[in-house]
């Protein structure tokens, strides 16, 4: 690996070790403290995250939208974080579930999706009964900062620790599955009636120790994957691990690529040992890539990032996370090399001391 | 059969703490759900950074183990 890169990998880490717990967080709601509205008066309290609720009072608005908007008329600044809201509501409601929408001119337009549910009202979808007279000022917050996701809140920070593990994990199995192939294609290129001992079928087990080299770091990135993922999943889904197909799918590639090495334990002769890891790693990679790329995008998961390139639709990229993310993904997919590159460089030193013993 | 053994003694070890673990389960939700989830953030570099070190340490000792070899020879 050229030291040019090695230091562009330093640099890129040390870039985002940084820049991804230091970027602030936009402002945003956390909860509420009631989760039922009724007809008639309602008094609730709202919770911010990072906001300026008492800074900004001047200009504090809130409202519930759900179909239609209701406008809440008194909003109190308990505190910076904190606000009492009085909302008065028909008896007819426009839908069953409200968001409730706060503003001033420091956030911005903040909002809590799904936060307040009615079950003593009637339901008319679109009716305007009690329809916003107020003109509703929807203003943006333009300072730079991650998004304020609900439920999610700081750990959105992880996309940029979680998300380029699995990114690296793929880079090193594809770099695996291209010395697998190389391996048979040297092979085939044997002239006939060559053993398979013979200088041609050892010079091709260079393949074979690269390919065992990339999976070995592979599997060191796909368990950081899974461990970091199931601490994100514990604090945002509540539990270690769900029943979730992207899930399962990606314990399935890490028994898979896994047995690679029970397998290759199993076989003695160097050379057939090299020709059916070579076969089952052809194998693993196609699993891998049904399990983890396509199969997602045809199940319904929990996990984002199914529709198009995984991890990076679905989730809402803004400029602000990519700024982290994509060098993230860069430097990461660098140490994943460099690794790999110690791990062949150190298997070569192994075989040429046992060599050199015999 | 010494790794099995001490397995097993780790699994007895950890059936004795099960009614801890209620215990450490509330006590880590106090923590992780706080200040904005940021912890689980802290939780997750140092996983991958300890991850990273152990692999890194794994090398070291294949390292020696041919130093080792070189030098028998």
């Amino acid at each position: 690996m050229h030291p040019v890169l090695k230091v562009i990998c330093a640099a890129l880490l040390l870039y985002v070790a940084v820049f991804s717990l230091w970027v602030p967080m936009v402002p945003g709601l956390t909860g509420t403290d009631k989760r039922e509205i009724k007809p008639g008066l309602n008094t609730f309290r709202v919770y911010g995250y990072r906001t300026h609720f008492s800074e900004s009072s001047a200009s504090l608005q809130a409202f519930l939208e759900g179909d239609s908007v209701y406008y809440c008329t008194e909003v109190k600044a308990l505190s910076d974080h904190e606000l009492a809201v009085e909302c008065m509501l028909p008896d007819t409601l426009s839908a069953p579930i409200m968001s409730v929408y706060v503003n001033n001119d420091t956030d911005g337009t903040i909002y809590l999706p799904l936060a307040l549910r009615t079950t003593a009202a009637a339901i008319l979808p679109g009716k305007d009964a009690g329809r916003c007279e107020v003109k509703v000022k929807n203003n943006v917050y333009t300072a730079f900062g991650f998004p304020f996701q609900p439920v999610i809140f700081e750990s959105i920070r992880n996309l940029m620790w979680h998300v380029p593990m699995w990114f690296t994990m793929f880079f090193l199995m594809f770099i695996s599955v291209a010395q697998s192939v190389a391996y048979m294609l040297k092979l085939q290129r044997k002239a006939p009636g060559d053993t398979l001992d013979g200088q041609s079928g050892v010079a091709a087990l260079v393949h074979d120790r690269r390919a065992a080299a990339a999976v070995s770091v592979g599997l060191v990135f796909c368990i950081l994957g899974l461990l970091t993922g199931s601490i994100w999943a514990r604090f945002t889904w509540t539990a270690w691990w769900t029943n979730d197909p992207q899930l399962n799918g990606a314990l399935v590639v890490f028994l898979l690529y896994a047995s690679y090495f029970v397998l290759r334990a199993t076989v003695e002769d160097d050379e057939k040992r090299a020709r059916l890891s070579a076969v089952y790693n052809i194998f693993a990679c196609v699993m891998m890539v049904v399990l983890l790329m396509v199969m997602p995008k045809f199940v319904s998961s929990l996990h984002p990032g199914k529709e198009g390139t995984p991890a990076f639709s679905s989730y809402d990229l803004d400029a602000s996370l990519r700024t982290v993310f994509y060098p993230a993904v860069v430097a990461w997919l660098l140490l994943g090399y460099w690794l790999y590159n110690l791990r062949h460089r150190i298997s070569r030193l192994q075989e040429n001391a046992y060599e050199n013993l015999q | 059969m010494k790794t099995f053994n001490k397995i097993v003694a780790l699994c007895a070890l950890l059936c004795t703490a099960i009614p801890a673990l209620a215990q450490f389960e509330d006590r880590m939700n106090d923590v992780f759900y706080s200040s904005g989830k940021i912890k689980v953030v802290i939780a997750v570099a140092a996983v991958i950074l300890l991850g990273i070190l152990a692999y890194v340490l794994r090398l070291d000792r294949k390292v020696s183990r041919i130093e080792k070899l070189l030098r028998k020879k």
